[in-house]
């Protein structure tokens, strides 16, 4: 092949290459692919249209209704032969706005619906969103309405309608929701769309709002919480809840002392008897740290060494009931450790007779130059290195009287002390008959 | 421009009498979401020298169809083109691979007709592949891999036997 040729291929394969990879992009309706094997797959017989978050509404009509000037999350649900539920996804969103008038209300892919802003109050439009999944389709007809609540607000402690006032176990739980009667008569679940952050004032207490449909209240300190949920604007309702000690006991930490380096972290847990069951209580209890300068601690129990301290009282609350832990943190600069003998000089080498014992110490040396002994430290550990078959010629106490070594037979070995696993030395011990 | 280089190409690489044609099987591996279905169905590749250890290769399979619980799906075709790279031999055996692009139409089907759908899915595709002389110099099995998809959940790729013919 001549030098032209071969010049000539090389650009043919540059322009080939070129040409495929960009074409090779990937294409194809994969959506449409997956819906076909899920639809099959699972036997799905039917669709149905579900809002996230609960939006029920009496009397019922069937239909779904939205307020105007709002966002819904809509879920597809695929139903099988069987009448077994389950929650799609990929699926394909559609919508028809039946009215006359022009709509702004849409529907994204991931099924967010965007209700559109109604000229005037007390009125309605209907829209009709369309579901397609695999082969299957389904129409679903939406209200969305202007109508505004009529004051007040109706309040649901734990399911059950709540009166003006009610009393809550401290450190217990209260499950809220709330309905609204509307100008067009009817009476909806409103829970998700309140305001919750802004319906309590005393920071003792607290709602928590992870599940949209359902406030759940709690409070570490007795007193009365005054719970104000407002609905958009339009209205409010209110309920005191009174908050005591009544069916609340033994209130326990995990721990009844803790040691931490500066910016290490523990969490510890409270329980209590609550109404008779055993409760973790920690995120709704307080704690409180006796000197935040020495470890911090959270609304949930986690402690976070801040500087060398120590022992310092943690206290855990629920009402009237307290129970603590002392917590101490220690500066973690370490910078070595040595064996000393028992005349308290440092030493690498050890000679014994058998039958015979010495004590051992050790001396922690930090950065700071600064020194000190930690032979029975909790977080010293002696030990003799594993060197020979059979028994070591020595053992070291690691017990009751740490560091004190006795020779057991000739020979020679290690002895190794640690402390907290961050810092090592060693010592080669000889053992003569 | 192109088109007319591969023609000078193709009366280059027929000069050199390098022109290759494969029948063989497939096992395919259709993966939609957590889903797999393996439908084997035949195979035929030809193939063209550009230059000495690069080729041009297109192939062409089809008519393969597998059933996972209730949902078939068959792969109605895939062709695909690529640019392939030979290693020497290694006494009777070589090592080769497949650069290019892949269009796949599937068909699904549930029981009783309840769904179907079909889609053609085009992606980069690549191969890895083995080949060992028998019985002559012009003749060779091979053993292949090849993915013609992967995105979005869904991956389609095929293992392959074939017995190739050179000329």
């Amino acid at each position: 092949m001549c030098p032209l040729s071969r010049r000539i291929n090389y650009l043919l394969l540059s322009s080939l290459l070129g040409l495929i990879l960009s074409a090779c992009g990937p294409s194809g309706d994969t959506k449409a692919l997956k819906q076909n094997i899920l639809q099959s797959k699972y036997n799905i017989t039917s669709l149905a249209v579900r809002p996230v978050n609960t939006r029920t509404i009496s009397p019922t009509t069937g239909d779904l209704y939205f307020d105007h000037n709002d966002s819904e999350q809509l879920q597809a649900i695929g139903i099988n032969d069987s009448g077994a539920e389950f929650v799609l996804e990929d699926t394909t969103w559609g919508m028809t706005d039946v009215t006359a008038t022009a709509g702004q209300t849409s529907i994204s892919q991931d099924g967010l619906l965007k209700t559109e802003t109604l000229a005037a109050a007390n009125q309605t439009k209907t829209i009709t969103l369309d579901l397609s999944f695999g082969t299957l389709t389904s129409s679903t007809t939406v209200v969305i309405s202007s109508h505004t609540l009529t004051p007040p607000l109706a309040i649901k402690l734990n399911g059950t309608a709540a009166g003006a006032s009610h009393n809550v176990t401290v450190c217990d739980t209260a499950t809220l929701t709330t309905e609204g009667n509307f100008s067009d008569g009817s009476t909806r679940d409103v829970t998700s769309k309140i305001a919750w952050s802004s319906a309590i004032t005393d920071s003792n207490g607290k709602i928590s709002t992870s599940n949209p449909n359902q406030a759940i209240f709690s409070a570490h300190t007795n007193a009365t919480y005054t719970i104000t949920p407002n609905y958009k604007g339009q209205g409010t309702g209110t309920v005191d809840l009174v908050v005591g000690d009544t069916g609340f006991s033994n209130l326990k930490l995990d721990a009844s002392s803790v040691s931490l380096d500066i910016d290490q972290t523990h969490i510890l847990t409270a329980t209590a008897d609550i109404n008779g069951s055993s409760t973790n209580v920690s995120t709704r209890a307080r704690w409180v740290s006796a000197d935040t300068t020495i470890f911090s601690v959270n609304s949930s129990g986690t402690i976070t060494g801040v500087k060398r301290g120590g022992p310092i009282n943690l206290t855990v609350q629920c009402g009237s009931a307290t129970d603590t832990s002392s917590v101490t943190v220690e500066e973690d600069n370490i910078d070595y450790i040595e064996i000393l003998n028992s005349d308290s000089i440092a030493i690498t080498n050890l000679n014994l007779s058998v039958s015979s014992t010495t004590n051992l110490k050790a001396k922690l040396h930090r950065t700071d130059d600064t020194s000190e002994e930690i032979t029975t430290d909790a977080n010293t550990e002696w030990s003799v290195r594993d060197l020979t078959v059979g028994d070591e010629p020595v053992t070291v106490n690691n017990t009751d009287n740490k560091g004190l070594v006795t020779a057991v037979s000739s020979g020679s070995t290690e002895i190794v002390v640690k402390y907290k696993s961050k810092a090592e030395a060693d010592i080669f011990v000889t053992v003569s008959p | 421009m192109v088109f007319i280089g591969l023609s000078l190409n193709l009366q280059n690489a027929f000069a050199t009498d390098w022109f290759y044609f494969e029948v063989g099987a497939s096992r395919g591996s259709v993966t939609v979401l957590d889903t797999e279905f393996n439908p084997v169905m035949p195979r035929a590749k030809m193939g063209v020298a550009l230059y000495e250890g690069i080729l041009l290769e297109v192939q062409y399979m089809g008519g393969g169809d597998d059933k996972v619980a209730n949902t078939k799906m068959e792969i109605e075709e895939v062709s695909a083109a690529y640019l392939r790279l030979d290693t020497p031999f290694r006494g009777s055996m070589r090592l080769y691979v497949l650069l290019g692009s892949a269009e796949t139409t599937l068909n699904i089907k549930g029981a009783g007709g309840t769904t179907a759908g079909s889609g053609t899915y085009k992606d980069f595709s690549w191969g890895v592949g083995i080949e060992d002389r028998v019985w002559s110099k012009y003749t060779l099995l091979t053993l292949e891999h090849t993915s013609y998809y992967n995105h979005d959940d869904v991956s389609i790729e095929a293992t392959s036997l074939g017995f190739k013919l050179e000329f």
